[in-house]
């Protein structure tokens, strides 16, 4: 709890305060993404917004980093650009350095490094990153702000983060269910509940809505798919 | 970190057809570490009248004999058991009372209205700002993990079976994301002829 | 306080004693004291909002023509669209002598990209880009340029219309309105936009700018009746600068006026017919 400031004599409107500057923003926005046995399925809304005022309707927060790694990444959108920029250009640099593609635990390890390397003034971004390795099975890493990670079968991020993650632990790990057998999950399955996770999320949080844009990656590449949400 | 945060809890309740639901996590904590895992946040207030007190433990108690206290005068002046919408006035009242120095607590209150048997839930915040909708009211530390199972598992004029399937597994789930609540569950279905309370095994960690 | 005086002198016998072989006699070494460093904390003299929409085949902004030195209205007549080259102009809300930096910055680009005479000229795309990478890395040293940055231009790709704030986030869109214009003209322009189905005329663009801008006259006390307006579009690469002063204390259009007129008109005759028909039954 935030204490009350004292307001008292004539001192306090002598004092005009000045605007301070902070380097970090609060952009919102979330991303879900779910792994399968040979698909990968990332979604995030495209709501860019501060406070009350939306920025625009129409901002995805997924970035191709290759055929079949993809980053979603929503927090501070200034830090959200200069890191994806700079994944991207690293990435491009791998592969010219040695010819081939680069892996997607490859790039969960670099973008844990990248998100290291500024630990004392962070890039305040949550980054999820989905993908298929190297056998064509499907992955999914998640990143706090300065680096740590965990991979995992599927995970909710950013300001919905808290609303979602119980609902996918619930649908798509069988959590807290009676005589399930079979607990894995079909690409359409996952998408359909990546569908109402969001509509869900969108009428709790502010600063997600309008639309979700749903990339699934698979060994033949990447699918793109769109959803409206509500836009208010 | 919120003072509304040192102990840590969850509390929901439902609207079904012709009944209601309310449930609340079983920990008591210290911040992280947990002392008991053996604490009802739900009290009866009346015969169809439950209410959850998520916050500050201490709050929890304190508020709870104030409003034990004033039901008992309410029934002694009127010769009547309090309906839920007049207790939801008093509880507000009561928190408001402490305006610039409020109770830690942010209430739920579920029951069924007398002669009518009509559902009935409301929540407040820490200075009784009421909030009466049609569907499930949420508080504590899992209030946002609450919000998101329930805006999904929810759906209208649900039977008391589904009712106390929707309510527990919308609270465990929720419960299972938040590290300061859980370590089991009470649940309350309450009908017109009859309340029943169910205690549910979830993981203790 | 700080004794500067002391500290300086501090500093004086320290640069006189080191012994440094690489200096000459002439020569003083100069410290540069590394506590004097001075930031941006607050805008001094700003300007105030920016409307933007893209349309059917260009896209136009408009701004107002004021300079404020907090409620003071201290400059009545800057013209701040600034015109990058034939295909780009670029404007900001805020701090205007941080703009008048960014201008010189912006100006020096093209001079030296126009020596080259490769016939490439910069874009609006690679501009608002530059500008990111410009305002993020003066925010990641503590220093930021006070300021949001409006680009809009047009190229080969069609219209481009995008946004720049002072910590380097950026993006595009169709509609984008900076400062106060953010709260009040965004959702105005979005609804003509979305009425338009996106494909608006160039005459519709500049009536939702003007109506913006009025709007902004009305409930922005830092703000000016008076506004330049610039579009781009295929027809010319050259310069469409028009000045256009909005009528300030015009409520109502045409047919809004007349449409009240009309009613006020039918309820006088209602009330007469009333009037006799009572006095006739009377």
């Amino acid at each position: 709890m935030a204490m009350p400031r004292s307001y008292g004599g004539l001192s306090d409107y002598r004092t005009v305060p000045a605007p301070s500057f902070s380097p970090y923003s609060e952009n919102g926005g979330s991303v879900v993404a779910v792994a399968g046995d040979d698909f990968a399925i990332i979604a995030s809304d495209t709501r860019l917004s501060t406070g009350f005022q939306i920025y625009t309707r129409n901002q995805s927060k997924l970035f191709k980093l290759s055929d079949k790694t993809i980053l979603g990444s929503t927090g501070c959108w200034c830090d959200v650009l200069s890191l994806t920029r700079l994944v991207q250009t690293r990435i491009k640099m791998y592969q010219y350095d040695h010819n081939k593609v680069m892996s997607t635990p490859a790039v969960a390890q670099m973008l844990s490094v990248l998100l290291y390397y500024k630990r004392f003034f962070p890039y305040y971004v949550a980054n999820i990153l989905a993908g298929i390795d190297d056998n064509g099975k499907g992955v999914v890493y998640s990143y706090d702000p300065i680096g740590h990670h965990e991979s995992s079968k599927f995970r909710a991020g950013g300001t919905a983060g808290a609303l979602l993650q119980p609902l996918l632990d619930n649908q798509l790990g069988m959590l807290n269910q009676e005589n399930v057998q079979d607990k894995t999950y079909t690409l359409e399955k996952a998408h359909a509940i990546v569908k109402d996770v969001f509509i869900s999320a969108a009428e709790r949080d502010i600063f997600t809505g309008d639309r979700i844009s749903i990339n699934i990656i698979t060994k033949d590449g990447i699918r793109e798919d769109s959803f409206e949400l509500r836009k208010d | 970190m919120s003072i509304l945060a040192y102990n840590g809890s969850a509390v929901i309740a439902m609207k079904g057809k012709d009944c209601v639901a309310i449930a609340s996590d079983l920990r008591f904590g210290i911040q992280g570490q947990t002392v008991s895992t053996n604490f009802e946040k739900i009290f009866e207030m009346g015969p169809h009248l439950y209410i959850g007190l998520p916050g500050l433990t201490t709050d929890t108690f304190t508020v709870l004999n104030k409003l034990k206290f004033r039901a008992n005068m309410f029934e002694l002046k009127e010769d009547r058991k309090i309906a839920p919408d007049v207790f939801l006035s008093m509880v507000s009242n009561l928190l408001y009372e402490r305006r610039f120095g409020p109770f830690f607590v942010e209430p739920i209150i579920a029951g069924l209205k007398p002669k009518t048997f009509e559902p009935f839930i409301a929540s407040m915040d820490l200075l009784g700002c009421p909030n009466k909708p049609e569907d499930f009211v949420v508080a504590g530390t899992a209030s946002e993990q609450l919000y998101g199972m329930c805006e999904a598992l929810w759906e209208p004029d649900l039977s008391p079976e589904d009712l106390f399937e929707t309510i527990s597994q919308a609270l465990v789930n929720a419960c299972d994301r938040d590290a300061l609540s859980g370590w089991g569950a009470s649940v309350y279905i309450i009908e017109k002829d009859k309340v029943t309370h169910r205690r549910i095994k979830t993981r203790m960690d | 306080m700080l004794n500067i005086s002391d500290a300086m002198t501090s500093f004086e016998r320290n640069s006189i004693r080191s012994n440094d072989s690489t200096l000459e006699d002439h020569q003083v070494k100069i410290i540069k004291a590394p506590d004097f460093l001075t930031r941006t904390l607050y805008p001094m003299t700003t300007t105030a909002s920016v409307v933007g929409i893209k349309f059917n085949n260009g896209v136009a902004i408009a701004a107002d023509v004021g300079g404020y030195y907090g409620s003071l209205n201290r400059f009545k007549s800057l013209d701040r669209l600034y015109k990058v080259n034939n295909n780009i102009v670029m404007t900001t809300t805020g701090d205007y002598a941080d703009f008048q930096y960014m201008r010189e910055l912006i100006q020096q680009k093209v001079i030296s990209e126009e020596i080259l005479d490769d016939s490439f000229s910069l874009k609006a795309f690679s501009l608002h880009t530059w500008l990111t990478r410009l305002m993020y890395n003066r925010r990641s040293k503590f220093d930021p340029l006070w300021n949001n940055v409006i680009v809009a231009g047009y190229d080969n790709n069609g219209p481009f219309l995008g946004i720049v704030d002072k910590l380097g986030m950026s993006y595009e869109d169709s509609c984008v309105a900076t400062g106060m214009g953010g709260y009040l003209a965004t959702p105005l322009l979005r609804d003509v936009f979305e009425r338009g189905k996106g494909n608006l005329t160039k005459q519709e663009a500049h009536a939702a700018l003007q109506k913006c801008m009025e709007i902004l006259y009305y409930r922005d006390t830092q703000s000016l009746p008076k506004v330049n307006i610039y579009d781009f579009g295929p027809w010319s690469f050259t310069n469409c600068f028009n000045k256009n002063k909005i009528e300030p204390f015009r409520f109502l259009s045409d047919e809004l006026y007349l449409y009240y007129s009309a009613k006020q008109f039918l309820l006088a005759l209602l009330y007469l017919f009333n009037f006799f028909f009572r006095q006739a039954v009377d």
